[in-house]
Order: structure tokens, then sequence, then C-alpha cells
């Protein structure tokens, strides 16, 4: 067993599979899309596979190349096929792929980095030490609005947009996914409180919670002038 | 019913005939009434008691700021008569009077009790004997009303939402200046959002027949895309953020650009009985006439220092009241346009003239008018009596330059307009119209050249807008100064006795109370203020600021200018404390197993910013479990941080005073961290998991602290090594106990053997399934395991410990048992038994301290003085032969006098005495000195131990 | 207090998501001669009424140390810059 492997949430096909920190806030959710479409929904995102990875800046960026990630100004991620791609700091960034996927995405690391063995210096499996809930539809910007002081409107924050930064007083990572979609990551521990924020401003806007299969697209291109 | 015609500008429906009560009584209004219309409209004057001596009051400002109109409101108190609209069946109530509002015994202390509440006469009297100051502060308290909470405050729901607005600009002020500024701004290309106190922007133009001009003006800058937020007073300038409340609503607007457009405030004017009901402002009476239709009064006299009353007296001639005479202090007053517009329409003017004396019972039915010498008093056979039941009085304009003031300009007094201006605005900050001293025909102008100031500051707007803007500049310079205010005397009045003349309506300060003030040496602005209260009320000094200066510029012969205005704080509109208390879900940590401890029925308590299991019921046989059987504690809250990298060895050694760098992988080293004055600042393990990984844990409430200690110093030095706090992903329960290897054994292939597995081993393991990482280490003195693993798989590990532990009586314990057991072990818990002066040689860990490591350390130089003597004080155990339990923070003395406290303190259920720690003198640190003990008011016996209670050598733990 | 800073990685946020690490204040490079002197310089501050050096961390969001030179009476927050892209020291920062 690798001596990090206590830290990962998910341990493949063999190992029991991961509970999220919002499994009991999310049984009722429902999959209707109307409040994303309407108003706001939010959904639980917190088993998103979520890699740390720490490096010298030049050897970061090479990382970033490899896995096919465009170079990425400060404040905004970069979107592949492996998932966005965080820069934090010239050198930490956070992988941000498909729930359950951080094995392969650490091997994909472990590829591209082609120096073998010194990625496991490098990269974290970090999926449990984030919660996540993604807010969704026309509302979803005045829903954070209400419990976060960071600058989300449309010309300040185009999709892409990376704010780490306060969110409802707890350190936190906002992601601007798509026009009306954002992917709001903070501290595992803090998830039912987050839970309960959300719920508690989105409900007031006439949102309400939804399954993660009934939020739009990532990235998807939308009618101009549909912001609230 | 004292309704007047239908007035152009009014904002009633008539067609819309709604009622509420008023003290139980029905009152009938229109949709669109305040409070204080509707209760004028009924003929009602007295609408509140005065703050102190329970004098009857009316509505002053006729605006939403105003605060003399004070009712109840349901369960709120302190409502503003003249700012909240009418609603069916609203049920309204008076403050601050016993038994009624027109009759109430209370109003003694203004008839008799004058001579006997002087200024300062609460602190002086009442302080003495301290101890009856809570008796009467109780009966102080009632008597001076300030409206009613629910008795039970739990039931009292805030439901104000909170909301952040980034905005390019923000204008604060929506009268003509400050909607062509927003209109300009929004034009060239910025967003903007501008906020107005009153229920509808427009400002003072709404009731002086421009309000089909300002409304339009409203219409563009929405469709422009203003956002416009009304009903909504602006409450402080902090450092660019602007908190604005709306009902119930908080908006935090953080704009790139400013813009006060505030206007300017009518001050009264100070003479005798000038607090009578029916005494209104002259502009609030006019909106009173045409925004509600309402006939403040029938008959009215006017009273006025500038041109603000003579167009007030035209306005609300218009409307339809008879306007028995306008008396203007300017002996030049009947060459003013408006003035001989009055004399055209048949009113008497009377120049350099004044109000000396208000007379009537309840409110105002005759007033003296009389020309006055330099000081104020009448003179000679100058004196005319009129009646009247209004008394519109304008005093001078005061620019409403609190939020500029509170952004960083400074006020000073102009002498060109005689009025209190700001002065050199901040970067970012622009103000239009009055409260920039702008005249009122230029008030568009001004507001344009604001909207377009701070457009260009954002970089919008071409070459054009530049031109434009300096032009607008041009002409705003070019305009006709405001008019000169005339020099006002402190107080008029007629020489005779009787009366009170107040500066401050809010807070019943009186021209002599403030004179008194200054006397007694109180001279400065800001120390009479204090004394007296003057300005401190409700309204914040909106309409007392000028009288309370003058006042005093008068009596200590200064000029205005010398006196000067008090510091202008935040709130500049009175909010309730609810609306700023934020949301009522508290910000909580919690376990990834605080599901499984609520089932099991635990005790949640916060810890830090943790929500814990306190205990699950029976905390001593939760204690005794642990050593009897088998316990498990949910330890996830401690705090985790994973160090990798060449350097890791390097900069824990450099952290902590004892050798991190020689721990082998697989092994695990208690240490303590200190702050550069050797003073211990947290504690925990550090394990190496391999050659350049280091997984480190922290105390629970220091975690946070000390992963900024940690990457602080990692950036400082530039070391090569990366950290990562895995607090909140890592669960970690430990299982201590006789049975713990039994039951860990059931669960996981790992060789638990003692052999095996040794005390500050760790190992790599599966329980459950779930790699897990497993550090055998003992904080509460039996064989334990703290079991590692992601916070996600936490439920499946907790859920198969219990069930592999059913037949071992394997039972969940809390932080209380915890505690039991760690002191009957004398292990320290740092905050609780150290503090910011304690050391590890005082605190009797001595042994975490390697001074012959060759590397420097944090601390390092400090313990290296500290190594050379004694530490005056000790951390001790000790028992009370007693049984007595004493409190934390009990003091420990020697001769009578304070010589060390106690810092913790149980029963041992186990060793069935009480144990506890406590800071003793040096000398009284060796095992069977005995301590006196004094604590709530009683003294006892203990004897000290320095040893732990249970299992002194550790061969438990090891075994 | 309310105040912006910017972050060097992260960007303009409020002063409430940063954590104050005191003006910068470097320790001695070797043991102060007297206990007094030890505690000078880990106690006592220029604490000047003018413009400071000063450590900030972004605690609320990429958890970084940075330095910042802030003008102490106005708020006004002249640069701020990772360790390694710093302007260099205007004046001698510390007061042993």
């Amino acid at each position: 067993m690798s001596t990090l492997a206590f830290l990962r949430a998910d341990h493949g096909a063999t190992a029991p599979l991961p509970r999220s920190p919002l499994a009991a806030e999310t049984a009722a959710a429902g999959s209707s899309p109307a409040a994303c479409r309407d108003t706001v929904g939010w959904a639980d995102s917190s088993l998103l596979g979520k890699l740390e990875l720490q490096a010298p800046a030049d050897e970061l960026a090479g990382l970033r190349a490899a896995l096919g990630f465009e170079q990425a100004a400060a404040g905004v991620a970069a979107r592949g096929d492996a998932g966005w791609w965080c820069p934090l700091t010239p050198t930490r960034a956070l992988l941000l792929g498909a729930a359950g996927a951080t094995g392969a995405l650490a091997a994909l690391v472990d590829g591209a980095d082609g120096t073998a063995g010194q990625s496991a210096a490098r990269v974290l499996d970090v999926t449990a030490q984030f919660a996540a809930i993604t807010l969704a539809g026309p509302l979803a910007r005045e829903t954070i609005a209400r419990f976060c002081a960071l600058d989300l409107r449309p010309a300040h924050a185009p999709v892409a947009a990376l704010r780490p930064g306060s969110v409802a007083r707890m350190p936190g990572i906002v992601v601007r996914e798509a026009e009306e979609r954002y992917l709001l990551l903070f501290g595992a521990a803090y998830a039912s409180y987050a839970w309960e924020v959300v719920a508690d401003a989105g409900a007031r806007l006439g949102g309400a919670a939804v399954s993660e299969d009934a939020l739009p697209p990532i990235n998807a291109p939308k009618e101009v002038g549909s912001h609230a | 019913m004292t309704r007047l015609r239908p007035q152009p500008a009014e904002r009633i429906d008539r067609s819309k005939p709604i009622s509420f009560s008023f003290d139980g009584k029905q009152v009938d209004a229109f949709e669109g009434d305040t409070i204080a219309s509707a209760l004028l409209a009924s003929g009602r004057k007295v609408m509140a008691r005065s703050f102190k001596y329970h004098r009857p009051r009316g509505e002053l400002g006729g605006a939403a700021g105003s605060g003399t109109a004070l009712v109840q409101v349901g369960d709120e108190p302190g409502v503003r008569a003249a700012a909240r609209l009418v609603v069916p069946g609203l049920r309204v109530e008076h403050q601050n009077a016993w038994p009624s509002l027109d009759f109430d015994v209370m109003r003694a202390t203004d008839k008799f009790g004058g001579p006997f509440t002087p200024v300062g006469f609460y602190y002086k009297t009442f302080i003495r004997p301290r101890r009856m100051w809570p008796v009467y502060e109780r009966v102080l308290r009632k008597a001076a009303g300030l409206g009613r909470l629910p008795a039970r405050q739990h039931e009292r729901l805030w439901e104000t939402e909170y909301r952040r607005r980034h905005c390019d600009v923000l204008v604060i002020g929506g009268g003509l200046a400050g909607l062509s500024a927003a209109l300009r701004a929004a034009r060239m290309g910025a967003d903007v959002v501008l906020c107005d106190e009153d229920v509808e922007p427009g400002g003072a133009l709404l009731a002086e027949g421009r309000h089909e001009h300002v409304r339009a003006r409203a219409d563009e800058a929405r469709a422009a895309g203003v956002e416009i937020l009304a009903g909504a007073p602006a409450l402080g300038y902090f450092d660019g953020l602007v908190p604005i409340w709306q009902g119930d609503t908080l908006h935090q607007v953080r704009a790139r650009q400013f813009v006060s457009a505030t206007g300017a405030l009518e001050q009264p004017l100070v003479f005798l009985d000038n607090d009578l009901p029916g005494i209104m402002l002259a502009g609030g009476a006019r909106r009173m006439a045409a925004l509600y239709g309402v006939a403040p009064g029938t008959t009215a006299v006017v009273a006025t220092v500038g041109d603000e009353g003579l167009e007030a007296a035209l306005g609300l001639h218009a409307a339809g009241i008879r306007i028995a005479a306008v008396a203007d202090l300017r002996p030049d007053a009947a060459a003013r346009p408006a003035a001989e517009r009055l004399v055209a329409a048949g009113v008497e003017l009377l120049p350099a003239t004044t109000v000396v004396r208000a007379r009537g019972n309840s409110a105002v039915e005759r007033v003296v008018l009389a020309r006055i010498d330099g000081a104020g008093r009448a003179l000679p056979g100058s004196a005319r009596e009129l009646h009247c039941d209004l008394l519109a009085v304008s005093g001078g304009l005061v620019p409403a330059s609190s939020l500029l003031l509170q952004a960083g300009a400074r006020s000073h007094h102009d002498a060109a307009t005689g009025r209190f201006l700001p002065g050199a605005l901040p970067p970012g900050v622009h103000a239009a119209g009055a409260v920039a001293g702008h005249p009122a025909g230029a008030a568009e102008l001004a507001g344009t050249a604001a909207g377009a100031s701070a457009a260009v500051a954002l970089g919008l707007g071409g070459q054009k807008a530049r031109r434009e803007l300096q032009e607008a500049r041009a002409l705003l310079d070019a305009c006709e100064p405001a008019a000169p205010q005339a020099p006002v005397p402190a107080c008029a009045h007629d020489g005779r006795g009787g009366g009170k003349a107040f500066v401050d309506l809010d807070e019943d300060v009186t021209v002599k109370d403030v004179r008194r003030a200054a006397d007694e040496g109180f001279d400065v602005i800001e120390l009479a203020k204090r004394y007296t209260t003057v300005t401190m009320g409700p309204t914040q000094g909106r309409y007392s600021q000028l009288p309370s200066v003058r006042v005093l510029a008068d009596h200590t012969g200064r000029s205005l200018a010398d006196v000067g205005l008090t510091t202008a704080r935040p709130p500049w509109s009175t909010v309730p404390l609810g609306a700023l208390a934020g949301r009522p879900i508290e910000a909580a940590k919690r376990s990834a197993l605080h599901a499984r401890h609520r089932e099991l029925g635990a005790t949640v308590r916060w810890a830090g910013d943790w929500r814990r299991a306190y205990d699950y019921g029976d905390p001593e046989a939760e204690a005794l479990a642990v050593q009897e059987t088998a316990g498990a504690i949910d330890v996830s809250t401690l705090g985790k941080l994973l160090l990798r990298g060449p350097d890791a060895g390097e900069l824990l050694d450099r952290l902590y005073p004892n050798r991190m760098s020689t721990l082998r992988p697989g092994r695990i080293r208690y240490g303590v961290l200190l702050s550069e004055m050797g003073r211990i600042t947290d504690d925990g393990t550090v394990c190496r998991l391999d050659d350049e990984t280091f997984y480190v844990t922290t105390t629970s409430a220091g975690a946070a602290a000390v992963e900024r200690w940690f990457s602080w110093w990692l950036t400082d030095w530039g070391l090569d090594a990366r950290l990562t706090d895995v607090t909140q992903g890592t669960a970690a329960i430990n299982l201590a106990g006789p049975k713990a290897r039994d039951v860990l054994a059931a669960v996981t292939p790992l060789d638990c053997s003692n052999a095996a597995f040794e005390y500050l081993e760790a190992k790599h393991a599966e329980v459950a399934g779930v790699p897990c990482l497993l550090l055998r280490i003992g904080f509460v003195g039996e064989v334990g395991y703290e079991i590692h693993c992601a916070a996600p798989q936490a439920q499946r590990v907790w859920d198969a410990l219990f069930e592999a532990g059913a037949a071992h009586g394997l039972r969940p314990f809390g932080l209380e048992p915890q505690r039991i057991l760690r002191l009957q072990k004398l292990h320290v818990l740092i905050g609780q038994d150290t503090d910011s002066e304690s050391t590890p040689y005082g605190a009797g860990m001595d042994w975490t301290v390697k001074l012959d490591k060759p590397q420097d350390f944090i601390g390092r130089w400090a313990l290296e003085h500290a190594a050379e003597r004694d530490p005056a004080h000790a951390l001790v155990g000790f028992s009370v032969p007693g049984g007595r339990i004493p409190h934390e923070g009990a003091v420990v003395t020697v001769g009578g006098m304070p010589a060390g406290q106690v810092t913790s303190a149980r029963r041992s259920p186990k060793l069935e005495q009480t144990i506890g720690m406590a800071w003793v003198p040096h000398e009284l640190a060796h095992d069977g000195a005995r301590l006196t003990i004094s604590d709530a008011g009683t003294s006892f016996d203990a004897v000290v131990t320095t040893k732990p209670f249970y299992d002194p050598e550790g061969a438990v733990l090891r075994s | 207090m309310s105040f912006l800073l910017t972050c060097p990685n992260c960007g303009v946020r409020e002063v409430a998501d940063f954590g104050f690490g005191g003006e910068v204040s470097p320790r001695p490079a070797s043991r102060p001669e007297s206990l007094r002197a030890l505690a000078a310089s880990a106690y006592f501050r220029r604490n000047v009424a003018g413009v400071q050096r000063e450590w900030w961390v972004h605690r609320s969001g990429c958890g970084q140390w940075f330095l910042a030179e802030r003008d102490t009476r106005t708020n006004d927050v002249k640069w701020t810059a990772r360790p390694d892209e710093a302007p260099a020291a205007t004046r001698e920062p510390v007061r042993a």
C-alpha cells in the first residue's frame, strides 16, 4: 500500500465507495431541470475528483502542457479533456476531473510527467479535502451574492473564471463553469453548513436542490443577454 | 380629516382608502401614506413623547430621516413614522408614555423636575452607591422609554437578506443631482447603482413643483440600466464598502467610484418651546402637503433665515394653506424674488424678524415674533403674538456630508456661503448638488459632471466625453454660488422666564445643557457631544448639528469655523441590530462521523469552530469503559498536515525543539511548537511516512494557525518542501483500552501484537477494507490506536469497529471523558493548561526540548535563557482529599495571597477522587506539597503530585 | 475596516479574506546578546504612522504568504507581491 493511500477517497472497484459529506442532505434532491432553467438549482459535486499538484513553476507549466491544457492566466481555469486545470499559485494547481477518476488522473499525471517516482511527491489526491456544490440557473449568481463577496459579474468573471476566496465565511474556490453554472469548492468539514447556506439563499430566490444530472453542461454556450 | 385638495405631485392613491390602528383606534388613510402623513391627516399632531422630559412631540422633518415621531409597529420599536408606509391592518402604538400618549405622568420630570435633571444628572447622581446601579438602571430604562422588544427574544425572527453588489459607480441620493450623475455614468457604459432613503427617487424637487421632471429623470436612469434602490438609506462608508439597508435586505455595495448626492438638511430654529407639535421644518411641511395632500395645519406662520423658507411658504400657500405671516431674519428679505412673489400673493412678510417663543398646551397655538438683538433677545416693543396651528421653520442648511467625511473628506466652514462644506475629496469619491455647496439651480449640471467624472475615472467615454466633462465643469464653476446664509442667533427668546429651548429634539438636549457643559469644561464640540449626548440620537444629529454648534460658538465666543462639526460616524441612518447580525446559520465544521454521533445520542457542543460530541450521556461511564474494556473517540478535528520534500525534515527541526529529521520512517514523535520567546503555542505528533514525507498532527483549535506558521517559515526560509493541509479530508478515530487490540485485530489483516506494532509506531493497513494509517499513541493512557483514513470512508471504518467491538464492550466516548482520562495521565492540554507565558520548562515538559541538537530552532534562544534558572511557576498535578472540584481558574494561595491557579479539575471515576492541574510557585512543585485552593469564597487543601495519577511509568501504554 | 488587498495569486479581495502577519521584521541572524534584546526583537515593532512593509496571507484563498506596503494612516496599499518578486525594501525594516 502506498504511503498516502489513506488520504484517498476512492480506491477503485475493490474498495468501498466513498460517501459524500452531503450524502444525507442530497438524498431528497430532485432531478428535474426546472430550477436550473427558471431560477437556481444546486447539486452536490463533492465526489468530483481533485488532484493537487505542487512543483516548481516551470515544471508545473510543463506538466500542464503535457496534460493538454492551454496556458491560463491567473484567475482563469483551463478546460481540457481531463477536466479543469486551476492554477492557484505559480507552483500549485488543482486538477478537477470526473468523480471517481482520481486514479486515472494520477496515472495521466504520471504519464505526462515522464519522471516516474517524482510525481508522487508532487501529486496529492485531495478529493476528500474539498466538498463541492454546483449552482446553476439564471439566479445562480444572485444566489451566490447572498453569501459571497466575490465579484462574479459576467464582465468581471467570464466563463472559466477561477476565484479562490471567502465563500460564506469559509475559505473557498469558485469556478464559473458555464454562462450560468458555478462550482463552489470548500473544506469538506463545512459541507453541511455550506449546503444550509446555499439552500437558505437559493430557496428564497425560488430555487431547489437538484441532482447532478440536472445541471446544464459545462461551458455550454448560451444566448447573450440571459444574465439576471 | 385635514386633507388638501388633490395635489399634482402626491403619492397617495385617493381611490384606495385603507385603515390601520394607532393605539387601538382606527385611522383612515390612503395607499401611499406614511404613518406620519396618515396621523397628521387624521388630525393627530402628538405622535410621541420625548426621550427625557416626556414632552409631547410631533413630526418635525416630514422626511424619511426624521426622528421625532418614533412609534412601535407590532413588535418593532423605534420605527420612524415618516418613513414607514401604511399597510392595511398595521398595528401602530406610541412609545414612551404612560398611561397614554395624551396624558403621560412622567411629564412631571419636565414640569417639576427641570432643576433636578440638568445635563450629567444621571451620571452624577446614580453612580453611588455602585451596588445600587442595577436597581437604578431598571427604573431609568423604564422612564426613558425606547419602545418595546418582545419579552421572548428568541421569538424575534430576523429575516434580513444579505446581498453583495459590485458595481462601477454607486450614487447615494436620488435627487436631481444624483439621478443626473447616475444617468450620465450609465450612458457612458458604467454599471451603476443608485440608492435613496425615500420611497421613490426625486429628492427635494418632488415637493417643489418639479416632480414631473425628476420622475422622468428617474425613468430615464432605469431605462439606461441604473439599478435604483428606493427606501434604502446608506448606512456608512467603510473603506469603499457601503451598506445600504432596504427593508429586509442589506445590500453591501462595493463600487469603484462613489458619487454622494445626499443634498442638504434644513435645520430647525432654536427658540423657547421650539419642540411643540405643530412646529415643522418648512421643507417637511411642504412635503406633507405636496406628496401626501395633508395640511399639517390650517393657519401657518413661517420663520426663516434664508430663501428655502420663502419657497416653502409659497408652496404651502399654493397648496391651499393660509399663511398668517412669514418672518425672515434677514433685514433685506423683501428684496428676495421669492419674497416679492409672497407679497404679491398677499402674504405678510416681516423682515428682520424671527420667532422667539411658541405657545400651546400639547401643540402650537400661538407664536411670538419679534426683532432681536445680537444675543437673540427680543427688542422691546417689537414682539407680536400670532395665532397659528403650524409653525414652519427654516434655520439654514447643513450639507448632508457624513458619508463624504467618512470617506476621508474634511469639513470646513465656507465663509462665502456660510455653510459647512466638505473639502477635498479622496480619489474615487465625487460630490454633486447641495452636499457640495452647489446652488439648487445647478443640480443637474453638477450631477452630470460628477457622473461623467466617475465614468472617465473608470476609463469609460472617449475624447468627446472628456470634452463635455471639461465644459460641464467650467459651467459649474461659473454658476452663482448658493445664496449666503445669514448669521443666526444661538437661541432667540423673549427675555422672560418659562419654556425650554431645544438644540436636540432626539435627546432632549437644551441650550442650557450645552452651555452648562461648556461651563463645566466640556467646551470642545466633541466633548460637549459626549457629555450632553447632543447629536447622538436616532437622527444622528441631522437636525441638531448646526444648532449645537451655534450655541457652543456663541457661549464660548468662537466662530462656527473654530467650533467645527463632530466626527461623522456610521451609521448615518439608524438600522436595527438584527439587520447587521447576519443570517442565523453558523459556520460550523462537522466530522464525517457527525451523523453517527447524532444517532448515538451525543451531546454536541462547540469546540473551536467544530461541532463535537462532548459526551454520549454519561461521561464517567464512558471514561471507565476506556479503562476497563475499550472506547472509540472521533478525533477527526485534529489538525493534519502533510509535508513533502527534501527539506521537510529540516523545516521540522527548525520549528520543533526536538529532533524530527532523525525520526525513522514508520515512527512517531511528540513535539511542541514554540514562539520566538519559547512559549508553547501548540503540540502534536510527527510521523515520518517515508524519507521525504511527514504527517504532522496539531491540536484541533490550533490547526489553521499551525498551517499558517509552517507555510510562513517555509516561504521565509525558501525551503524545498510542499505543505498541504489535509485536516478536513481526513478522519481519525482513537481506539483505546485494554480490549482495543482485540477490536482492531478483528477488522484488519495487520499483526496487532505488541511485538509487531509497538508504541509510537505507525502502520499502513486496511481496516474494513479501507486503507488507513494507524498511529500507536496514547493520549488517554491506555493501549491506543489512532486510525486515520479519508473522510468519505470514515463511517465504514467506524461501523466496522463497533460491529467487531460489540463483543468486547466497545463504547463511543466524547470529549469530556477524554479530558478525565488525559488528566489522570497529566497530559497537558495546550491552551487549557498553558497560556501565552508557558514555556516547556514551566509546564514540566523539559523532555520535549533538546538543546543539545545542533540546529537553531524557533524559541531556542529564549529557552537557553530560561534553562539557566528554575521557572518561577510550574504546572503540577494535584488531588483534593475532601473531594471538592475547584472551578477552572480557581486561585492557589500561599499565606492568603494569590500565587497560582487551577487550570483543570475533574472527578476521576477510576481513582474515585478529585484530580487536577495547577500552576504553583516553584517551591511547591514537589510531590506531597500542600496547596490551598481558594474557590468561590471558600478555601480547601490539595496535595501536589508531579507524576501521572495513572500508570506513572507508562507500562500500560507500552503493553 | 474593509479595504481591498490584491493577492498576487488570486487578485483583489476584501481585507477580511486575509490574515495579517505584522510588519516585516526579520529574525536576527544570530542569538541576541541579552534576553532584553531578544524580547525587543520578538515583540517590538516600529509601528509607523506611514508606509510600512508587511506580511499578509490569503487565508481564504490560495493560502499563500506575500508582502505588501501599506500606509497605516489611510490603508492605501502601495503594492503586494510574492516574496521573491517584491521590490527591495525602501528602508531598513528591522529594529533590533
